[in-house]
């Protein structure tokens, strides 16, 4: 098992942004992925989009941190997007620690990085 | 609870009763009818961020690891600075709410990262839309501070104050049109105020009442551990916030 943050990149299909259905097809398709041991809310499958919902980041308990193949299978399946055409749009970014703790760290840093496309214009 | 009619034994069975009591017990005592949320965040797991208040204002866990260590002998819930937050919006609170006359308190645990790490991140906020109705306790984004933000239409008074333990601490704001007063304490001390308010007006959000978060988006997410998020619907007083900032 493995808690961790992971950054998927949508280009290409999703050029402009992801529509509702297409976020709600994301979604649920990641959310298959997911190993739920106990009900630590951490652990369940929980994301986040960018403003221009041309990226997100999620966070969940995985069997083993999800290759890029592994999440083309499931989005293909739910959104019935074309494997070929989901491999040349999605990118994918593994944010790299052995604990949840660890991952956490390189994903504030990246979000610290990169706020004018993350946080809300509010503040 | 056994009471003798023997002063000295009473006092002494007394006394024990009085540190038996939980920081909600001695907040419902204290304030009663006022609180209109009470989020203990002492849940083992699970994603209900249960109200202790008695109106059932419950919210909702998203990326919280909880059973971590509180500020007393229970526990806390732990934001990740990323994609965590309790979203604490009800059709309920957004008919208490009391605008013009409050005071929202909280305890939080910031590692010394967060303290210097430049980013804005919420210990909570409750809005109707940003800049013009809301309040909130924030981290700023200059080091070691915080902001303490009352908008009510359109104007905004925002006391900020500079602190840097890495131990918990208790922050509370308050607000009073009648008093026309906006109020910030840190660990129950007074530690700025302003006046001049404007005048709120509108009902909360639904997506921008949120514990750990500016929004349910999640935006400007806190970094460390918070606990006892209490809202009331009227101007606590200088000493009742000290009871407030008192956990065990």
């Amino acid at each position: 098992m493995w808690i961790g943050y992971l950054l998927v990149e949508l280009s290409g299909a999703f050029a402009g942004g992801v529509s509702a259905a297409q976020q709600t097809a994301i979604d649920k398709a990641v959310k298959t992925l997911n190993k739920i041991t106990e009900q630590q809310p951490y652990q369940l499958w929980h994301y986040r989009m960018n403003l221009a919902k041309t990226a997100f980041i999620g966070c969940a308990q995985w069997s083993s941190k999800p290759s890029k193949s592994d999440l083309v299978a499931v989005i293909n399946q739910f959104s019935g997007i074309s494997t070929t055409v989901l491999n040349s749009s999605v990118a994918m970014t593994i944010f790299n620690g052995e604990t949840w703790d660890a991952s956490g760290d390189a994903c504030r840093a990246y979000l610290a990085a990169n706020l004018a496309a993350w946080e809300s214009a509010e503040a | 609870m056994r009471i003798t009619g023997n002063a000295v034994v009473d006092r002494a069975i007394l006394g024990r009763a009085e540190r038996r009591s939980t920081y909600t017990q001695r907040m419902l005592a204290l304030f009663g009818a006022s609180i209109i949320g009470l989020w203990t965040q002492g849940e083992a797991s699970g994603t209900v961020c249960r109200d202790a208040s008695g109106d059932g204002r419950n919210g909702t866990y998203t990326g919280v690891q909880l059973a971590q260590p509180g500020v007393d002998r229970f526990t806390s819930a732990r934001y990740d600075g990323a994609t965590s937050y309790a979203n604490v919006y009800s059709s309920s609170l957004a008919t208490a709410l009391n605008g013009t006359e409050g005071t929202l308190g909280i305890f939080a645990k910031i590692p010394a990262a967060a303290w210097s790490d430049g980013v804005l991140r919420y210990f909570a906020r409750f809005a109707v839309a940003a800049n013009s109705n809301e309040f909130s306790i924030q981290k700023a984004v200059g080091i070691n501070s915080l902001t303490f933000q009352y908008f009510a239409g359109g104007v905004g008074r925002s006391p900020g104050v500079t602190v840097s333990t890495t131990n918990w601490f208790h922050a509370a704001l308050t607000w009073s049109k009648s008093g026309d007063s906006v109020e910030a304490f840190v660990n129950g001390v007074p530690a700025g105020v302003l006046s001049g308010l404007g005048v709120w007006s509108g009902s909360l959000n639904s997506d921008r009442c949120c514990i750990g978060a500016s929004i349910k988006t999640p935006s400007f997410v806190f970094s460390g551990s918070l606990q006892y998020a209490m809202l009331l619907n009227r101007a606590a007083t200088s000493a009742e916030v000290a009871q407030m900032a008192r956990a065990v």
